[in-house]
């Protein structure tokens, strides 16, 4: 092939100044550039509404894609069904009476748990749903985050960082919002970091995504690996925005610093997702004023030659802490939530 | 080779001299990015994946373009269309900005150096253009902490249909090319 059109353009001074100028343009914008990755990350407010409004602009084609691959996948499971039906109405007749006496059973724990529930005086966290939608696209080519376009957005209630949910377990958050779509980003984004605890033991860990598929997850106290191979992880709720309790992942391998765990949802087989409100846990009740005047003024030494009960809390070792419930900074929040 | 670009003479291109570059109709100078912003918006598909495995398509228009046209952009052509992907597909701000810049930076100095060019050269630069932006990417996504290797290896079907599908962007970029030229 003959050598490219070159773009050094002979003796003229203007030309040669101006492919100069360009390329100051070029390295001046890449400068630029960069310190607008430092500022999204400090502000990522102000870039997420510009997201949210572009997502608007262009969820169109996904939306539109979202319907055809929807009617496609219904017309091969509806000729699925049809060529399967005798054979499954014959199994799930059969199916049916065995869960007769299940049923029956559940009917009687319900009824229990209820009864147990309201003797502890246990209050149930519903969360709040806000909008119903669906999953419709999600830019594939992006290896460095991982994010999907859902269809409902701000005009639905929608804002950004409310937690999204499937029916089986947590989705991820929402990052931006527009009019009549929303960007979410999904667990498994390299980014997102999420505190859960294990089901089984309660054991508080940190999830976060590694990029390709599986969360690490690492626990919050060192020592021996609190995990097992096939532990539920669900949300602890703490810190706010997830509430708490839902399934996040399965444990499936151990390694030196934690464990690798699959997400309960995969994202490629979601139908409905639901966007909850933010959660937020109840705030610790403030402590009482008389209690809080001198506490603010001593040092902790000095707090401790006073108060012999204060010692104890600063030597939680000494196991009192704990044990003592007539403890002053433990009694005042309960007598405060009595008044 | 069935997917070499069409060569240019055979289309009579109205550009006779290099004098001629100021003067392209409208039509002419928008057609290629208009091509590559819809390229970018290829990239979001009505479906979700868990691995990516789609292919750049954003990025390879553009490189296609630069390959096929070394007149047709300055460098800091890279700003703008670069932002315009990051934007639609909602990546890091700045991501594609600095990637697609600092590839049209590179394939300037490599066309000072090669006299010659042909279907295997720019084979070649596309993908290490592709290779060199995944990874500047990855390491403005995760900057080396946690598990830049696994991000890496997991990238790596995406970064292979890039580079396998590029002759084919380029192939494409040449018939619009021709459409573009004529008058």
């Amino acid at each position: 092939m003959a050598p490219p059109r070159s773009r050094n353009f002979g003796f003229s001074r203007r030309a040669q100044l101006g492919l100069f100028a360009s390329y100051v343009v070029a390295v001046g914008g890449i400068i630029v550039a960069l310190v607008m990755l430092i500022l999204a990350n400090l502000y990522p407010a102000s870039y997420n509404s510009v997201i949210g409004f572009i997502t608007d602009c262009t969820s169109p084609w996904p939306r539109l894609g979202h319907g055809v691959v929807t009617l496609l996948d219904n017309t091969r499971d509806n000729v699925a069904g049809y060529i399967k039906a005798g054979s499954e109405n014959i199994h799930l007749k059969k199916e049916l009476e065995h869960r007769q006496s299940d049923l029956v059973q559940l009917q009687l724990l319900k009824a229990d748990n209820g009864k147990l529930k309201r003797l502890l005086n246990l209050v149930d966290h519903t969360p709040e749903k806000i909008a119903v939608g669906h999953i419709i696209g999600s830019p594939l080519a992006t290896s460095s985050r991982r994010t999907a376009i859902i269809d409902i957005g701000s005009l639905s209630g929608v804002t950004s960082g409310m937690p999204v949910l499937a029916a089986e377990g947590l989705v991820g958050r929402v990052l931006a919002t527009g009019h009549f779509s929303a960007r979410i980003l999904l667990l498994i984004d390299p980014s997102n970091t999420l505190p859960v605890k294990i089901a089984r033991s309660g054991v508080a860990a940190l999830a976060a995504g590694r990029g390709d598929g599986p969360l690490d997850v690492r626990p919050l106290i060192a020592g021996q690996s609190p995990f097992q191979k096939g532990d539920l992880l669900v949300t602890s709720g703490t810190g706010g925005i997830y509430p708490p309790d839902i399934p996040v992942a399965f444990v499936t391998a151990l390694n030196n610093d934690g464990a690798v765990a699959l997400p309960v949802v995969n994202p490629a087989s979601v139908d409905y997702i639901m966007v909850e409100k933010i959660f937020e846990p109840d705030a610790p009740p403030e402590p009482s004023l008389a209690d809080k005047m001198p506490s603010q003024k001593l040092s902790r030494k000095k707090m401790a030659k006073n108060n012999p009960t204060a010692r104890a809390v600063t030597q939680p070792l000494a196991g009192r802490a704990t044990d003592n419930p007539a403890n002053s900074n433990s009694a005042s929040p309960v007598s405060n939530k009595s008044r | 080779m069935a997917l070499t670009p069409v060569t240019p003479p055979a289309a009579k291109p109205i550009i006779a001299k290099d004098q001629d570059l100021g003067f392209l109709p409208i039509k002419a100078q928008i057609t290629p990015i208009i091509m590559v912003l819809l390229a970018s918006l290829l990239e979001t598909e009505p479906f979700v994946g868990v691995l990516s495995f789609w292919p750049s398509l954003g990025f390879l228009t553009a490189l296609g373009w630069r390959l096929l046209r070394p007149e047709l952009w300055q460098a800091w052509m890279g700003l703008p269309l670069g932002m315009a992907n990051d934007i639609i597909n909602g990546q890091p701000p700045a991501t594609s900005m600095i990637t697609w810049t600092a590839c049209f930076l590179m394939m300037d100095i490599v066309d000072n150096r090669l006299v010659w060019r042909n279907y295997w050269q720019d084979w070649i630069l596309a993908t290490v253009a592709v290779f060199c932006s995944s990874l500047l990417a990855l390491c403005m996504s995760c900057g080396f902490k946690g598990h830049f290797a696994i991000a890496l290896v997991a990238d790596m079907p995406r970064i292979l249909v890039s580079i396998l599908l590029f002759p084919v962007v380029e192939f494409f970029c040449s018939l619009v090319d021709r459409w573009r030229l004529a008058l």
